[in-house]
């Protein structure tokens, strides 16, 4: 069975496991319902809708966020009073079924953080990256107030494009304030009517969103399949737009660096080879694996050893490896110029806020060893090694898990939506901060938990929440019951 | 001949009087018939429209895309020339590459002068060295920091809501909470001067669009009229968008008229308020302090941190039912890394700063109107804006103006570069070119409280003696 590919162990768990996870459901929504039963015999309702309007949402929409989120919220939105480092203070909360709201009970739990984006460990509140934010707060005030075409380009946000623009190898480079509105605001202003977007069923909402603003036609190939998205190619050029069947004006191909809810690295090669033959244009969105992925940090091109010249969009976020926030465009200069003007990004959002460019700055001088230190070489090192480390040994465990090697997304499978909460809460006992993630942010049969390892992890920090993870795993019965085998790490 | 007929018809009679079932013999006809239609060719062509293998070949080879980055329209090359980097920034001017002299700087939208405040910087310092700068999450995972939840809280207190929603970037506001209300088959119908983040969120929701002209009561009744029995058996959510403060035009919306249409037509409101919170209303509580109208009549209200505020991210505030439904369902806080604590915990600053000290509305209000007295004297500039608004747009005056837009805002182009010469910071108001309702071209110039009476009487006199300068060059 070694030959196995992931969609087939995520989809392989045997009938006994459908038919629990279906009863698990309907449980919990017969429950709901007589919770809602009992709620209408008090003289409960829903929404107090006053007469004559329609209802804000659909009820069922209520239903879910109370009686199906409702029992399982406190596996999220855990806040933390602390900097999102290697450790975190997670605030506990009462966990009281169908309250409203949880409340803080005051308390506080030391945890291990397997769940923040800090992959390089830049959330740091100390030592020269720190300064040098701190002085530009100084020099710029928090933020800038206007927008990056009328007078909110500073000169911070003048090098990080600089500087993103030479580390990911493009002629130029535009920062926005936020990541999702770089997606959102970028692609309505890349393709218009008459174009084709291709993009990757797992794609993240904010390109789902940004997609949706084109009002142009999206077609959806399988995750990572290069060969479903060349059918849909073929088929798309050969029979030309819908109706008129006149020519495309153009394809574009959306996909991702690193996909973050399954851990997996783009093929970029095979997709590249299609991308050339068939003369579409790729935009990879690297939110996960700039800065994470390959030996100088650079990327899915660094990882695969591609040229960036043959990408044509490279966007970014520096949310992640960066410990800032707010994304970045790039491409060729002639592209990044009409950008400047046209996206709703730089034109109605503010620009990034200076204290954020510098920090992002600051990170990635790191990185690039322009600091005149090892720092940034030490970091990517100790990151790979900690994932690579981390995924073996899990996976020595016995436990399926996805994605490949190098990446710092480790998506555990649970298979259960009950065991969602479960895992959650024991690994939370233990002092270990985890995410679980399920419906509707993954297929309804596949909830999983996802740890996101960090260079700020020490060996013992991680052989300590695997001794952990083993105990949880063997109370939850996680370890593969029906896949009785163990699958090579895929490269 | 006529006897072989006679004949023949003869037999056939014969035959059909003898005999016994005639309904036998019509049948046999009709099978004779549809043989016979059977038979014909069809009109169809016959060959299949299939392609071979080489004409599918032909055809990828023939499609060629055209560029990503297409020539740059004349207007765009405008927007793209001038290359404001600031360098620098305090309460009212900013410093920017190649030019010496700080410069007054009346193009951002800092109203109460928050930006470069010493309190808050201090403030976002002490964040930066507990919290770091970034909150490396979404808020569902480990993004929610506890000055997130303090500045929810401080928000809803604020605008006296019951409750508040935090996102990432005031762009990201509106735009994901229309969508994550309205839906396919609900009715939107928004103001045309509306700016262009809430059109993406409009955009986006799908729902049934209608515009009515800006500020225009009646015409707002002529739609909710038409729009009243839109469906039979079921009501339709209906909204209506509206901003505060117009930052395109410098207006206000007439909220008062809409709320009693609202009791009529039953319909939600949505108010974006990014430029009147902290702006409008006796200590800054936004449009409908200003109007003295109740809190709960407006359903859904968003608005920036980005303006008066001067920090980073925006609110969504309203029942605690619309604020719940945003948790789960609004794409830009679910899907996004939560807005950074520092920026948090300057908006929080900023908002006790105006509610320790009223004062500074006062005198934004008076640096407005010595902002609106003078600026409505200069010759062949007009004032489009009302005096309370601390948005105000300049456009050319009729005697000025060139039957081409792009030749107008090329003049009032000339206008900012003049100004920039004499240590003045201008903007023209730029827009993407293909919104939907472009509004006309202006300059716009944001007041700030901290401006002393001397700097105003000085940006005003530079204006002015730009606008003869450039309006003399244009004549020959």
């Amino acid at each position: 069975m070694s030959n196995l590919e992931d969609k087939d162990i995520e989809n392989d768990f045997g009938f006994v496991r459908i038919i629990f996870l279906y009863i698990s459901y309907g449980l919990v929504i017969l429950n709901g319902k007589i919770a809602d039963f009992i709620c209408k015999l008090r003289g409960q309702r829903y929404l107090n809708t006053p007469e004559g309007y329609a209802p804000l949402f659909v009820e069922f929409e209520y239903f879910y966020q109370l009686r199906m989120f409702g029992r399982l919220k406190h596996a999220w939105d855990r806040p933390i009073c602390s900097l999102p480092g290697a450790w975190i203070d997670v605030m506990e909360r009462s966990n009281k079924h169908y309250s409203e709201r949880l409340e803080l009970t005051g308390t506080t739990k030391y945890c291990l953080n397997l769940g923040s984006y800090n992959y390089l460990g830049f959330a740091q509140n100390s030592g020269p990256v720190a300064e040098k934010v701190i002085d530009g707060i100084k020099k710029y005030g928090v933020y800038s107030g206007s927008t990056s075409v009328e007078v909110g380009f500073t000169n911070a946000q003048k090098q990080l494009e600089s500087t993103i623009s030479r580390f990911v190898g493009k002629e130029d480079a535009m920062v926005f304030e936020m990541g999702f509105a770089t997606n959102s605001g970028s692609l309505p202003a890349l393709i218009g009517k008459g174009g084709l977007i291709i993009s990757d069923a797992l794609n993240h909402a904010s390109l789902a969103t940004g997609c949706k603003n084109t009002g142009c036609k999206v077609k959806v190939f399988r995750h990572n399949d290069p060969k479903h998205l060349e059918e849909i190619i073929r088929e798309s050029i050969i029979q030309g737009q819908p109706k008129t069947h006149r020519p495309w004006t153009m394809i574009l191909i959306i996909i991702e660096g690193i996909y973050s809810m399954e851990g997996e690295v783009a093929s970029l090669p095979e997709i590249l080879a299609i991308k050339k033959k068939y003369n579409c244009y790729l935009y990879i969105d690297e939110a996960h694996s700039i800065g994470a992925l390959g030996k100088t940090g650079r990327g899915i091109c660094d990882h695969y050893q591609i040229d960036p010249k043959n990408i044509d969009i490279l966007m970014g976020t520096f949310t992640k490896s960066f410990g800032s926030i707010g994304g970045y465009i790039a491409g060729d200069k002639t592209l990044i110029d009409y950008l400047r003007t046209t996206t709703y990004g730089s034109v109605y959002a503010n620009s990034m806020s200076p204290v954020c460019a510098i920090q992002s700055l600051e990170a990635l001088r790191v990185i690039m060893g322009e600091d005149g230190t090892n720092t940034g070489k030490e970091k990517l090192k100790q990151l790979h090694d900690n994932s690579n480390y981390f995924r073996e040994k899990l996976n020595e465990a016995g436990f399926v898990i996805l994605g490949n090697r190098d990446s710092p997304v480790i998506p555990l499978m649970l298979y259960s939506p009950n065991k969602l909460s479960s895992f959650s809460r024991l690994c939370l006992e233990r002092n270990i901060a985890v995410v679980v993630v399920g419906y509707p942010a993954t297929p309804l049969s596949s909830p999983r938990t996802r740890f996101c390892i960090s260079a700020s992890h020490t060996k013992e920090d991680l052989d300590w929440a695997l001794e952990q993870i083993e105990e949880v795993g063997i109370r939850l019965n996680l370890k593969a019951a029906s896949i009785n085998y163990k699958k090579p790490i895929k490269n | 001949m006529s006897e072989i007929i006679e004949k023949v018809i003869g037999l056939f009679r014969d035959f059909i009087d003898n005999s016994t079932n005639p309904n036998l013999v019509i049948h046999g006809m009709m099978l004779v018939l549809i043989v016979f239609l059977l038979t014909k060719r069809p009109f169809k062509p016959r060959h299949s429209d299939k392609l071979s293998k080489k004409e599918e070949e032909e055809l990828i080879a023939e499609w060629k895309p055209i560029t990503l980055a297409p020539k740059m329209s004349n207007y765009q090359k405008l927007n793209e020339e001038d290359d404001i980097v600031i360098t620098g920034s305090t309460t009212t001017t900013s410093t920017i590459e190649g030019h010496d002299k700080p410069l007054i700087n009346l193009a951002r939208s800092n109203y109460l002068g928050f930006i470069g405040n010493k309190e808050i910087a201090q403030v976002a310092e002490q964040t930066v060295r507990k919290y770091g700068v970034g909150s490396c999450g979404p808020r569902g995972f480990y993004g929610t920091i506890d000055v997130h939840l303090q500045l929810e809280k401080k928000t809803a207190q604020f605008m006296k809501a019951p409750e508040a929603v935090l996102y990432s970037s005031g762009y990201a506001t509106v735009s994901s909470a229309i969508p994550s209300f309205a839906k396919i088959g609900d009715i939107i119908i928004a103001d045309r001067g509306i700016n262009q983040t809430i059109q993406v969120g409009l955009a986006l929701s799908r729902s049934k669009l209608f515009y009515f002209n800006h500020n225009d009561m009646a015409d707002l009744e002529r739609i909710l009229k038409e729009t009243a029995f839109h469906s039979k058996d079921e009501i339709v959510r209906k909204f209506v968008i509206v901003e505060g403060l117009y930052y395109n035009y410098g207006d206000l919306s007439p909220l008062p008229q809409i709320i009693k249409l609202k009791e009529q037509y039953k319909f939600r409101i949505v108010l974006e308020e990014s430029h009147s919170v902290g702006v409008l209303g006796s200590t800054g509580r936004g449009i409908v302090e200003h109007y003295g109208l109740n809190n709960k009549d407006v359903d859904i209200l968003c608005a920036s941190y980005g303006n008066a505020f001067s920090s980073g991210g925006g609110f969504c505030c309203g029942q605690k039912e619309v604020v719940y439904h945003q948790r789960l369902n609004g794409v830009a806080y679910v899907f996004s890394a939560s807005l950074p604590p520092f920026l948090a915990t300057s908006a929080e600053k900023a908002i006790d700063l105006l509610d320790q000290n009223p004062k500074l509305l006062d005198s934004l209000h008076q640096n407005t109107n010595q902002f609106y007295q003078g600026l409505n004297k200069i010759q062949g500039l007009k004032v489009t804006s009302l005096p309370l608004s601390p948005v105000i747009h300049l456009q050319l005056d009729q005697s000025k103006q060139s039957k081409s837009r792009q030749e107008n805002e090329e003049l009032l182009e000339k206008i900012v570069r003049e100004a920039l010469k004499h240590d003045l910071l201008l903007t023209r108001a730029k827009y993407v070119e293909n919104e939907k309702f472009l509004p006309p071209p202006s300059i716009r110039v944001c007041v700030n409280c901290e401006l002393s009476k001397d700097q105003i009487t000085k940006s005003i006199q530079i204006i002015k003696d730009c606008c003869e300068v450039v309006f003399s060059n244009n004549k020959l």
